[in-house]
């Protein structure tokens, strides 16, 4: 019955014999032809699965960039600065930041800002226009304020108009004046004398903290 | 009775030339007669006046080359508390008007008409400036000086201060700035200038 069934293969033709031993022949002939056909399918099997597994890949990864898109994710990204030939509209997040009409740069909240600036940075200068000395050793009146409204120190220099240096403040914080002082140098005689007050402004006591200068045009009078 | 008669005469005559003297040299006359002076010496002593005045040290200005009218700058007021008019001036000759050594960015000083500012390239807009102080509104001032823009490379120029006006006493008045520029620039530029303002009684 075995013989029928194989009756088409060429290999049973060339074996004669008992029938017993051709079927067991047949058989073995059979397994190594099975075993042969399944040798030279395997590579073939690695390559196809190894195919099928990068088009899934690449479908996956093609199906999820889309679907990023979509979302309006990554708008800013690489990708969708990629010139096309006929660009689709993207879609966007918010449309919050559009307004109607033409450019417009300037604006009342940047003036608003300019002028603070300059306000937060207000210096006082305030001084006897005419400070009297009864002579070069007594105090004179100088009526020098750092008022209460100010953020700033202030040191007070006294120079007459040939740039000589008659006076000489201490540092003064906000809130701090002096009313009488002594002149801090006596290499004056008895006279009156044309000089500038220098206001020299700082935010903290270091000298690195100079802010700027004023001056006020004062007379000097030693008796 | 003659005797009574006479001393009442010359008591009348008497009487009556007191009157006459008192109505002719008054009351002055009467004391000097009864022999008294009085005298009062007036000392007037007059304090001197107090210079009174606050400003803004530190100005700011920016330069928008994408609007031609859209440059802003800071509106400095200047504010007398002092009881008298105030003349205000700015020194001349560079020192009082000047950019600050920490600014970042060092241009160049022009005058307006030096350069042809809508043509200037990127390299010499960003190294190119007319910066100048001008007075907000004339009638805050008691007498204004400063009519037209005072130039920082001008005062370099000068010897002598540059009065910008008086003051009226307690009063305050706004001063700001003018620039020229040149359109071309790369990057945002920050720039700071010092003024020394000089305060004196007005005449």
């Amino acid at each position: 019955m075995r013989m029928k069934e194989y009756q088409d293969d060429s290999s049973i033709h060339e074996i004669d014999g008992d029938s017993s031993d051709k079927e067991i022949r047949i058989a073995t002939k059979k397994e190594e032809r099975n075993l042969l056909e399944h040798k030279s399918r395997k590579p073939f099997l690695f390559i196809l699965a190894g195919l099928c597994c990068l088009v899934v890949l690449i479908a996956v990864v093609i199906v999820g960039g889309n679907s990023k898109s979509d979302s309006g994710e990554n708008t800013s990204g690489q990708d969708v600065t990629t010139n096309e030939e006929n660009p689709e509209i993207r879609s966007f997040a918010s449309s919050e930041a559009i307004q109607e009409g033409d450019l417009i740069t300037t604006d009342n909240e940047e003036q608003e800002r300019l002028n603070a600036l300059a306000e937060e940075s207000r210096v006082y200068c305030i001084i006897s226009s005419a400070p009297y000395f009864q002579s070069i050793d007594g105090k004179g009146s100088l009526f020098i304020s750092n008022p209460k409204e100010s953020n700033y120190y202030t040191q007070v220099v006294i120079k007459t108009d040939d740039n000589k240096e008659m006076y000489v403040s201490p540092l003064l914080a906000p809130t701090e004046k002096i009313e009488y002082d002594y002149l801090t140098s006596k290499n004056f005689k008895q006279g009156s004398y044309h000089c500038f007050a220098y206001f020299n402004y700082y935010a903290s006591e270091e000298s690195s903290s100079y802010l700027g200068s004023m001056s006020a045009e004062i007379n000097v009078e030693i008796d | 009775m003659s005797l009574k008669k006479n001393m009442k005469k010359s008591l009348g005559i008497l009487f009556a030339s007191a009157f006459v003297m008192n109505m002719v040299f008054g009351c002055p006359g009467i004391a000097y007669a009864a022999g008294t002076t009085a005298s009062t010496t007036v000392d007037g002593s007059i304090s001197a006046s107090i210079i009174n005045v606050s400003v803004p040290t530190s100005l700011a200005f920016t330069i928008d080359p994408n609007n031609t009218s859209g440059d802003q700058a800071s509106k400095a007021v200047i504010k007398s508390n002092t009881n008298a008019p105030i003349e205000i001036s700015v020194n001349g000759g560079g020192s009082s008007f000047k950019q600050s050594e920490s600014s970042s960015w060092k241009p160049v000083d022009y005058l307006p008409d030096d350069l042809n500012w809508e043509k200037l390239g990127k390299k010499d807009s960003e190294s190119s400036l007319a910066l100048g102080l001008l007075v907000c509104n004339a009638a805050q001032w008691r007498v204004l000086s400063l009519t037209d823009v005072l130039w920082v490379k001008e005062l370099m120029g000068m010897t002598g201060s540059s009065v910008i006006g008086d003051l009226d006493p307690n009063s305050s008045a706004e001063v700001t700035f003018q620039t020229r520029h040149g359109n071309s620039f790369s990057e945002a530029k920050v720039c700071s200038y010092n003024i020394i303002w000089s305060f004196s009684l007005a005449d």
